[in-house]
């Protein structure tokens, strides 16, 4: 074994949190002096680790975080990245008791002041910035760090802020900024003007969880990439993106909803009152995945969209009453001529497809339709699942690869007695069998899954499981 | 087309001679222009020994396509597949990130480099100087004063 050389080893250490590369400056001379060359910054704390520095000032006798950081922001030459802030995943409520942290602004990561303080130090180099804030300090005072980063940053690539309250006065034009995401964010831009003038060289947009909208209108002549999620209180949403090809789209019930992104290709879409909703000639759309209510409502408007090669259909609880489409198969073929695969989610499943019946007499002509077909079977409709498997079968006599899904409490010899009926019955077809389960998404609403495990089933054999399938990670 | 898949002849630096299908010589930036311009002959590689070059193809082999799999499952069984792939010694793990970096192979060196990085987190100073074969070469005062310029990372 040979030496690494050092233009590797500051790859390494170049990805160290700096509390981790402060410790290998002690290793040696050459790892001190390799170690003085990273360019970036990564500093955090989590909750647990502030409460205990908190109530027992004797026990952990800690820097103050803002102290540190600005030490050693200030005594790393060149910093191109700088990422620090909270560790948190939870929301506020999951916190507990914060009374005396409220008040303070020692953990206040967005504090203009604070960053004031350093930032003018790192201004030409600054390429990243990645700020999670304490929204315990964070969520009762604004900020004004964007302004503050647009008139000192001239060089800044990335920015992501978390868990704050943005103002936008007096921001200026950030031509090199080419990915912004904000997270959990308040935002004093009720349309978004702001964003679309200071911004625009975006090419990946991440808003989740953004309040303070009131009519957004995203018009971004680079956009590649956008994440958007928008909660009930937003009239309407406009995007304008010739360029954009990739898009994640929640919203609740806007009063209009208008898309002009003639390049999109992959669509993400979960809408509950898509009323007023069109779609203008998406004719680069690949992969689409509808989350809604109202299915069919939601396939309908996308009639002009014919070269949709992958569909996914997740059904989500009705809350009111309104008059809902029926999504059956056939809709859903003629609608995608080109659709080669299409998934049923599992409340989807449960709403459209267990009581599918296939026309009588039609069972021997060729239908088209595509060549794969992932069904999700919920609990309550194993015991008919075989039932609807037949009707679709035997009416659409092209579909060649079937995957079958059941939730993940079903007993494994319940789907083993499926399986094995279905190879049996259809052996030309390539099955697929395996088991779902539901993902939190913190929103009581979502029906979101993932697979659990799936294999591949062959005709007189029995699946079993290795005991790795049952605990899949997330 | 014949659908026979184009095979890439390499011989490495102790003259072993390897065949790798075109699709995964490809991911290889370093020979790339090489692989497009048709060359027949077999491909030298004077940095890497064979048994290096062995592990090299066996993960470009199984990560080609997989990785941009969306299905969790592959993901999963490719993480865990991974971590048994990287359970070598030191010696091998810095020949792979070398040989990563001779060939630029971005997914192999992220992943050896990110390897190397996540486990100097968890080690002492003693056991990182080992991992890099460096000694202490400070005198004390050059320690304090070194310590001293972390006063920040009190706690942490």
């Amino acid at each position: 074994m040979e030496d690494l050389p050092h233009h590797l080893i500051l790859d390494i250490l170049s990805r160290l949190d700096t509390p981790s590369l402060a410790r290998t400056r002690l290793v040696s001379k050459t790892l001190n002096c390799l170690s003085r060359q990273v360019t970036s910054v990564s500093l955090h704390w989590t909750v647990p680790k502030y409460l205990s520095h908190l109530h027992s000032p004797r026990g952990l006798n800690l820097t103050p975080f803002k102290s540190a950081l600005k030490a050693i922001v200030l005594s790393t030459p060149r910093v191109q990245r700088v990422a620090y802030g909270m560790d948190c995943s939870i929301g506020p409520e999951g916190f507990g008791d914060y009374d005396e942290a409220e008040d303070g602004d020692d953990m206040y990561m967005t504090d203009d002041g604070f960053v004031g303080d350093w930032v003018w130090r790192v201004r030409d180099d600054l390429r990243v910035l990645k700020v999670a804030d304490f929204w315990v300090q964070s969520c009762w005072r604004k900020s004004e760090i964007l302004p503050l980063l647009s008139w000192s940053c001239h060089n800044l690539c990335e920015l992501e802020l978390k868990s704050t309250w943005l103002s936008v006065e007096g921001l200026v034009p950030i031509p090199s900024l080419t990915s912004l995401t904000l997270d959990f964010v308040r935002l004093d831009d009720e349309n978004l003007n702001s964003i679309s003038t200071c911004f625009p060289s975006l090419q990946v947009l991440n808003l989740c969880g953004v309040g303070g909208l009131q009519e957004p209108k995203i018009e971004l002549a680079h956009l590649k990439i956008c994440q958007c999620s928008v909660s009930n209180v937003p009239q309407s949403l406009e995007i304008i993106a010739p360029n954009l090809v990739r898009l994640k789209l929640q919203c609740q019930k806007p009063k209009c909803l208008i898309l002009e992104t003639p390049m999109l290709s992959e669509f993400d879409f979960s809408i509950v009152q898509p009323d007023h909703f069109e779609v203008k000639s998406l004719v680069n759309l690949r992969s689409l995945r509808i989350e809604s209510p109202l299915l069919g409502n939601v396939v309908s408007c996308f009639s002009t969209c014919k070269n949709v090669e992958k569909l996914v259909l997740d059904a989500r609880s009705r809350e009111d009453d309104g008059e809902a489409l029926d999504v059956s198969l056939e809709t859903l073929f003629e609608s995608f001529p080109n659709l080669g695969s299409l998934t049923v989610g599992p409340r989807a499943w449960s709403v459209y497809m267990s009581s599918y019946e296939a026309g009588g007499s039609e069972g021997n002509i060729k239908l088209d339709c595509p060549k794969q077909l992932t069904a999700c079977i919920p609990l309550s409709e194993v015991d008919k699942a075989l039932q609807v498997i037949a009707s679709v079968l035997n009416k659409y006599n092209s579909l060649s690869d079937m995957t079958i899904l059941v939730h993940l409490r079903v007993d494994l010899s319940q789907l083993n007695e499926l399986m094995s009926t279905c190879t049996a019955q259809w052996p030309s077809v390539r099955w697929k069998c395996g088991m779902y389960k539901e993902v939190g998404t913190g929103s009581a609403t979502s029906d979101a899954w993932e697979v659990a495990w799936k294999k591949q089933v062959f005709r007189g054999t029995t699946v079993t499981l290795l005991v790795n399938d049952a605990q899949h990670p997330n | 087309m014949s659908s026979k898949k184009k095979v890439i002849t390499l011989r490495s630096s102790d003259g072993e001679i390897f065949e790798v299908e075109e699709a995964v010589a490809l991911e290889w930036l370093t020979i790339k222009p090489l692989v497009e311009s048709g060359c027949t002959d077999a491909i030298p590689l004077p940095q890497v020994t064979g048994n290096i070059l062995a592990k090299v193809i066996e993960y470009c082999k199984k990560h080609i396509g997989a990785s941009e799999s969306e299905d969790r499952k592959i993901l999963y069984e490719l993480e865990s597949w991974d971590a048994d792939f990287i359970k070598v010694d030191q010696g091998t793990l810095f020949d792979l990130i070398r040989a990563a970096d001779y060939l630029t192979i971005k997914t192999l060196f992220e992943f050896t480099c990110q390897t190397v990085a996540d486990t100097i987190k968890h080690k002492t100073i003693e056991e990182v100087r080992h991992i890099f074969r460096e000694s202490n070469d400070f005198t004390p005062e050059e320690e304090k004063e070194i310590r001293g310029k972390s006063w920040w990372l009190q706690g942490l």
